[in-house]
C-alpha cells in the first residue's frame, strides 16, 4: 500500500511538472493572433454580465465596436467572431458563450450561409477561432466535424496547439523570446479593428436588382444557423440576423437572406439596403478598409448607429452608473486612448 | 492505426486496463478480443484473410497432432515386431502422410500471400512478355489490397505448423488461443515474427500488473517513437528528395542518400519494433529481439544476424537448413566435389541454399524486380564471402595484418556499412536501372564540396533540421555503442537519482514533441516495413 502510494505520488508529481513545462512551451511557440486572443478574453467577463453577443465572421469582427456602444448607450456587448469563420464554428462558439452569459440579444452575421466551407484549405482560419477556445464539449464537436472532413488535422492538435506549432522552435529567437500566452482580458471586447485602407467607390448599380439569381444557400451552413437560432429561442433570447456593409454584396443575396430570416421568424437588418445605408451615410473613400470590411473610422460610425438602433429596439439596460461595471469604464479609456487618430 | 498515433496510445491504454481488470483466468480471452478489435479497426475486409489462415493452420496443426499421437501409439504397439528396415519404412510412410496435411496447408496460405502480393507483378511481367512476342492475350490485373501484416502473420503461423509437423511441440487445440497467438496486436503489423514455443505461453498465462515493467515498456515506446519521428521521418525528407530526382541529384548526393536511407530505415523499422516490444511489455509479454545494432556488424552475414533477426531466423530454420541438409543438396555436394574440387564442392550445399534464401528474402520485401535484385546482391556478397573466406585469411596472415585490434574492427564495420548502403540504393531507387544509374553517377561524379558548401540545404531540410538529424543520430549511435558494450540503458537509468532520471525523461518527451516530424507541415509517413 505504501509502495503504491509512492508510485501514485511520483506519477502525479511528474505529470504536474510535465504540464507546467508543456504549458510554458506552448506559450513560447504559440502563433500570436489577435482574434484568438479576443475569443479567449471572453472568459474573463464576469458571468451574466454581457447584454448583447455578436457572432459571425470578419465583417462583424472588424465592424462592430462594443466599446463605442458602451460609451454611447451603456449596454455591454462582446464580439465572438473570427475571419472566415464557418457557421459550424459560430454555432459551437454560441453554444459555449451561452454557458457563460445569458444576453438580452444575440446578433448573428450570416453572410457565410452562401459559402461551401473548405476545411482542408481553411485550417489557418479555423485555428484563429479554435485556438482561443477552452477545451469543452463544444470544441470537441467542432473539431470532430473538421477532422471528419480533413484527416490530416487532428483532435490533439486543436486541444493542445503545441502539437500544431511545435516546429516553430525554428522560428523563435530564443535569446529574446518571451512567452505569449492567450490574452486574459480585452479592452476591445472582441473587436479587432483595422486602420487605413484603400479609398474605394461603390459600383454604379450596387444593390440594384440585377435579375441574376442569388447563389443558393449552403445546406450545411443553413442547418448550422437554424440550430443557432433554435438554441437562442430555447433560451428565450431574441436573435437579430444582420448583414454588414460589404461592396461584394447583391440585392438578390440580401433578399434571399431576408426570406430565410422570415422563414426562421427572426428580424433581419441589411446595412447595405435603402434607409439604413442612407442613415449610415458611409463614405467609401474613408470608411472601408477593403471591399468587405470597415476600417476603424467606419466601425465607429457603424457602431454608433447600430448601438442606438439596438438600444431603442431592444430596450437594453444602461450600466454606466453601475459600480460593478467600473472595469468597462477603464476598458473604454484604454480603447479611446488606443483608437485616437495618430 | 499507426503506432505513433494518439489512437494507438489510447487503444493500448484501454487494452491494458481491460486486460489487468479481467479476472486472471480469462485474461487471455480479453487479449484475444482486443487483438481482433484492433485488426477489425484496421479494415473489416482484411478479416477474412486472417480468419482463413487461422482456421486452416489450426485445423492442419490439430490433424498433425492427432496423427502423431496415433502414430506413436501404433508404433509403440508394433515396435517389437518390426526390424530396422521396417521401422525405417514405417517412419517414411508416416512422414509422407504428414506431408499430405502439411503441404496443402502451406500451399493454401502461401497461395493467399502469393496471389495478393505477387499476382499483379507476375501478371504485369507476363503481359510484357506476351506483348513482346505479339501474342494477343492478356493476364488480367486486379487491385488487391494487402491485408494488414499478412507477411508477418503468415510466416508466424506457417512456422508454427512446420514445428508441429516436426513434432517439436504439441499443437494448440483451443481455436481461440491459437487465434490469439496469430493476431497479437503489437506484433501483427510489422513483427517481430513470433515463435509459438516462446510467445504462446506468455500470451496464455495471466500476466500481472508491474509498475516497473509498464514503465520500461513505455520508455521503450518513447524511444521507438523518437527513432521514428525525430530521426527516420526527418531523414526521409532528404531520401525522398534525392531518390525522387535521380537525374538532378547525382554524384555525392547518391552517397548521402544511401547513407541517410540507412539511418531512416533503421530508425523507422527498429523504432516500430521498439514501440511494438514496449506495448507488449506493458501487457507483460516479452517479444523476441529483432535488431542488434546492425550497423555495427563486421560482415554481411553478421549484418543479417543483427537485422530483422526473426525473419532471418525463420528462413534459417524453415528454408536454409531443410534445403542444405536435404538429400538433394547432399548429392549436389558429392557431385560438386568431383567437378569443382573439395573446397567448393563441400560448400555447395551451403552456398546454393544461401542464395535461395536471399532470393526469397528479397521477394519477401515486395513484388518488384528491385527486391529480387536486392536478394541477389546480398546472396552474391554472402556466397563470395564464404568462398573467399579461407584465401583471404591466408592472405592476411601473409601480410601480417592484425585482426584482433580496434582499427581492423572499425575497417570491417565501415566496409560492411558501405556494402549495406549500396544494397539500400537498390531497394530505394525507383527501379533496377535507376539504381544502376545512381551508383554509376556516384562513382563517376564524386564532388565532396556539396558536404560543406551548402549543397545539403537543397535537400528539403533547413540548417536547424540538419542539426537535429545529426544530433539525434549521434544519440542513437551513443545508445547503440552503450548497448554493444553490454550496458542496459533503461536499467542503468532506473538506478540513477530521481532528479537526473526525470530530467532525462522530460528531455526525451519534449524532444519528441518539439522535434518530431508530424503534423500538417509534414506529410504523414507510414512505417516502411508495414508495407512489406
Amino acid at each position: 500500500m505504501k509502495g503504491s502510494l509512492k508510485i501514485v505520488t511520483r506519477c502525479v508529481a511528474f505529470f504536474v511538472i510535465f504540464s507546467m513545462i508543456f504549458s510554458n512551451t506552448s506559450d513560447y511557440l504559440r502563433r500570436p493572433d489577435d482574434e484568438s486572443d479576443e475569443i479567449h478574453a471572453f472568459y474573463d467577463e464576469p458571468k451574466e454580465s454581457i447584454d448583447v453577443l455578436f457572432m459571425g465572421s470578419s465583417p462583424i469582427l472588424r465592424g462592430v465596436s462594443p466599446m463605442v456602444m458602451w460609451e454611447q448607450e451603456g449596454f455591454t456587448s462582446y464580439v465572438r467572431a473570427s475571419a472566415l469563420q464557418p457557421t459550424s464554428v459560430t454555432y459551437g462558439l454560441l453554444q459555449e458563450s451561452l454557458e457563460y452569459q445569458t444576453p438580452e440579444l444575440v446578433v448573428l452575421l450570416c453572410d457565410n450561409i452562401f459559402l461551401e466551407y473548405d476545411y482542408v484549405e481553411r485550417e489557418g482560419d479555423l485555428r484563429r477561432a479554435l485556438d482561443g477556445m477552452k477545451i469543452s464539449k463544444h470544441k470537441f464537436q467542432i473539431v470532430n466535424e473538421i477532422t471528419a472532413a480533413d484527416d490530416r488535422q487532428t483532435l490533439l492538435s486543436y486541444m493542445f496547439p503545441l502539437f500544431r506549432y511545435h516546429e516553430r522552435w525554428k522560428e523563435v529567437d530564443w535569446a529574446e523570446a518571451e512567452p505569449t500566452p492567450l490574452m486574459e482580458h480585452s479592452f476591445k471586447k472582441g473587436n479587432v479593428y483595422l486602420r487605413g485602407g484603400e479609398p474605394l467607390a461603390f459600383s454604379d448599380n450596387f444593390m440594384e436588382p440585377s435579375g441574376i439569381a442569388a447563389p443558393a444557400l449552403n445546406q450545411d451552413a443553413r442547418n448550422d444557423i437554424e440550430k443557432s437560432i433554435r438554441l437562442c429561442k430555447e433560451k428565450n433570447i431574441p436573435v437579430l440576423m444582420i448583414h454588414l456593409p460589404k461592396m461584394s454584396w447583391s440585392y438578390e443575396q440580401s433578399v434571399a437572406l431576408e426570406n430565410f430570416a422570415k422563414e426562421m421568424g427572426v428580424e433581419y437588418l441589411d446595412f447595405d439596403r435603402g434607409e439604413i445605408r442612407s442613415q449610415l451615410s458611409l463614405d467609401p473613400a474613408l470608411d472601408y478598409y477593403d471591399q468587405g470590411h470597415m476600417n476603424l473610422i467606419g466601425s465607429v460610425k457603424l457602431s454608433q448607429w447600430f448601438g442606438d438602433y439596438l438600444d431603442e429596439t431592444y430596450d437594453l439596460p444602461d450600466h454606466r452608473k453601475d459600480e460593478t461595471y467600473q472595469r468597462w469604464h477603464e476598458d473604454y479609456q484604454m480603447y479611446a486612448e488606443r483608437t485616437k487618430v495618430e | 492505426m499507426a503506432f505513433t498515433s494518439v489512437q494507438f496510445v489510447v487503444f493500448l491504454f484501454l487494452a491494458a486496463t481491460s486486460y489487468f481488470l479481467t479476472p486472471k483466468r480469462y485474461r487471455w480471452v480479453t487479449l484475444f478480443l482486443v487483438n481482433y478489435i484492433f485488426y477489425f479497426m484496421a479494415g473489416a475486409g482484411y478479416f477474412i484473410y486472417l480468419l482463413a489462415t487461422t482456421i486452416t493452420i489450426y485445423l492442419a496443426g490439430v490433424k498433425l497432432g492427432n496423427m502423431s499421437a496415433k502414430n506413436k501409439a501404433d508404433f509403440a504397439a508394433a515396435k517389437g515386431e518390426l526390424d530396422k528396415e521396417q521401422k525405417k519404412a514405417w517412419k517414411g510412410n508416416f512422414t509422407k502422410k504428414k506431408r499430405m496435411v502439411l503441404i496443402p496447408a502451406l500451399l493454401f496460405n502461401f497461395g493467399i500471400l502469393a496471389v495478393l502480393k505477387y499476382y499483379n507483378f507476375v501478371g504485369a511481367n507476363l503481359n510484357a512478355l506476351l506483348e513482346r512476342f505479339s501474342i494477343g492475350a492478356e493476364v488480367p490485373v486486379y487491385s488487391f489490397l494487402l491485408p494488414l501484416g499478412i507477411s508477418f502473420y503468415t510466416f508466424q503461423s506457417v512456422g508454427y505448423l512446420i514445428d508441429v509437423y516436426r513434432e517439436k511441440y504439441e499443437p494448440e487445440r483451443n481455436l481461440a488461443k491459437f487465434a490469439l497467438f496469430i493476431s497479437f496486436f503489437p506484433q501483427i503489423v510489422q513483427g517481430p515474427i513470433g515463435r509459438y514455443h516462446i510467445l504462446a505461453e506468455q500470451l496464455y498465462r495471466p500476466n500481472t500488473f508491474s509498475y516497473e515493467r509498464v514503465k520500461f515498456g513505455i520508455q521503450l515506446m518513447f524511444w521507438g517513437a523518437f527513432k521514428k519521428l525525430v530521426i527516420a521521418d526527418r531523414a526521409g525528407v532528404i531520401v525522398d528528395t534525392i531518390f525522387g530526382y535521380p537525374d538532378t541529384f547525382g554524384g555525392t548526393y547518391v552517397a548521402v542518400a544511401a547513407f541517410v536511407y540507412c539511418i531512416q530505415l533503421y530508425g523507422d523499422f527498429s523504432g516500430g519494433i521498439d514501440i511494438a516490444t514496449g506495448a507488449a511489455q506493458v501487457l507483460g509479454i516479452q517479444l523476441e529481439k529483432n535488431f542488434e545494432r546492425p550497423y555495427l556488424a563486421t560482415s554481411i552475414p553478421d549484418f543479417w544476424r543483427r537485422w530483422h533477426i526473426t525473419l532471418g531466423a525463420w528462413f534459417r530454420d524453415y528454408v536454409f537448413y531443410p534445403l542444405s541438409l536435404s538429400k538433394f543438396f547432399m548429392k549436389v555436394g558429392k557431385k560438386g566435389r568431383k567437378v569443382f574440387g573439395n573446397y567448393i564442392g563441400k560448400l555447395l550445399p551451403v552456398l546454393i541454399p544461401q542464395f535461395i534464401v536471399f532470393f526469397l528474402i528479397g521477394i519477401w520485401h515486395g513484388a518488384e524486380w528491385k527486391y529480387i535484385a536486392f536478394g541477389f546482391y546480398n546472396g552474391t556478397l554472402i556466397v563470395l564471402g564464404i568462398l573467399f573466406d579461407q584465401p583471404l585469411k591466408k592472405l592476411m596472415e601473409k601480410f601480417h595484418i592484425k585482426t584482433e585490434c580496434y582499427s581492423w574492427r572499425l575497417f570491417q564495420v565501415l566496409r560492411t556499412l558501405i556494402l549495406v548502403a549500396l544494397g539500400k540504393i537498390i531497394t530505394r531507387a525507383p527501379g533496377v536501372s535507376a539504381s544502376a544509374f545512381m551508383v554509376h553517377s556516384m562513382l563517376s561524379n564524386w564532388d565532396g564540396d556539396i558536404l560543406i558548401n551548402g549543397g545539403l540545404l537543397k535537400l528539403g531540410l533547413d540548417v536547424q533540421d540538419l542539426w537535429v538529424l545529426l544530433f539525434s543520430s549521434l544519440v542513437l549511435l551513443t545508445v547503440s555503442l552503450m548497448q554493444e558494450s553490454g550496458i542496459h540503458v533503461r536499467e542503468t537509468l532506473s538506478k540513477q537519482n530521481l532528479l537526473f532520471r526525470w530530467i532525462i525523461y522530460l528531455a526525451a518527451i519534449f524532444s519528441l514533441i518539439l522535434f518530431g516530424v508530424y503534423g500538417l507541415n509534414y506529410n504523414a509517413s507510414d512505417f516502411i516495413y508495414r508495407g512489406f
